[in-house]
């Protein structure tokens, strides 16, 4: 069946809306290095939807997804700051071991206990989804594949600022428009 | 000098200190204050959320284009009125200001 693609300007948020919440979304609110490109979801999320009394979702794939980007975005800016590359910079062997890392891989972790998992039903992955992906796949990310399986299993929408996902023709989405952003906010960027 | 306490609950007009657009209301405000030379102190008392995406907004873009000795002088965070996680978020965000990543940085990372 084919999903609806919805606009987050118009859709009718409710306490019948069940959504799940993108990792895209939760980066573009948390992520030190990359929050101040939020084209709305802060707004729209703790403004519009929570307010409104929808049910949010999560999974521990979103979860390792978000912790994952906190920590290679962070990586991205410390080579920045220090003038390194990923040479002489490895993510692993080098970045893992300085302070720097600790401290936003513990703001990934705090933010998952405080705004993510009190906030969202954690839904897991079923071996039947897993199977699914592996033989009857369309998106081009497997971890997008899997997180279809798993909105579409439950009857969720997905709040994603992902084209893989908008794109996709059997996930229904919400998104923010392309034209709808938030711009005026990025003084630095002028 | 003169010296005034900036209130962001006051400001914002509610305890979720979260969207970019709130936090651009208070950049304004710290921004004119260093432009008059006062000594402004930032209470963030009473907050229920503050999200890094309102800070980048509201402090990162201070730290990002005013030097330090500057922002030293004019503007106060008092850290008292911070829980633990909403201090960790204020350092990492002024430790990042001066090097955001660009879109195409972040498109590689999302």
């Amino acid at each position: 069946m084919a999903g609806r693609r919805y606009l987050a300007s118009t859709f009718p948020f409710s306490d019948k809306s069940h959504i799940l919440v993108d990792t895209n979304v939760w980066t573009f609110i948390h992520s030190v290095q990359i929050s101040n490109q939020d084209p709305g979801y802060a707004d729209l999320l703790y403004n519009k939807i929570i307010p409104a009394g929808a049910h949010l979702y999560t999974s521990p794939l979103i979860i390792q997804e978000f912790v994952n980007v906190m920590t290679r975005a962070a990586w991205r800016a410390y080579r920045k700051r220090v003038n390194r590359d990923e040479d002489t910079c490895p993510y692993k062997k080098v970045y893992r071991r300085t302070q720097d890392f600790r401290n936003n891989y513990q703001l990934a972790i705090d933010i998952v206990k405080t705004e993510i998992i009190p906030r969202c039903t954690v839904i897991s992955i079923s071996p039947g989804m897993l199977n699914d992906s592996i033989t009857n796949y369309s998106a081009q990310d497997f971890n997008d594949d899997l997180i279809m399986k798993c909105a579409e299993a439950n009857g969720l929408i997905i709040l994603t600022d992902d084209e893989d996902f908008t794109n996709h023709t059997s996930a229904s989405t919400i998104t923010i428009s392309k034209h709808n952003r938030k711009k005026d906010h990025k003084r630095s960027y002028r | 000098m003169d010296e005034k306490t900036l209130i962001v609950k006051d400001v914002i007009q509610s305890n979720l200190a979260v969207s970019p657009e709130d936090g651009s209301n208070v950049f304004s405000i710290l921004e004119s204050s260093i432009k008059q030379k006062h000594l402004m102190h930032v209470d963030f008392s009473g907050l229920q959320t503050v999200t890094t995406a309102f800070l980048n907004a509201a402090i990162g873009d201070l730290y990002a284009n005013q030097d330090r000795d500057t922002l030293n002088k004019f503007i106060k965070i008092d850290g008292q009125t911070l829980t633990n996680l909403q201090r960790q978020k204020v350092q990492l965000v002024m430790e990042n200001a001066r090097t955001r990543l660009s879109n195409d940085e972040i498109d590689e990372e999302m």
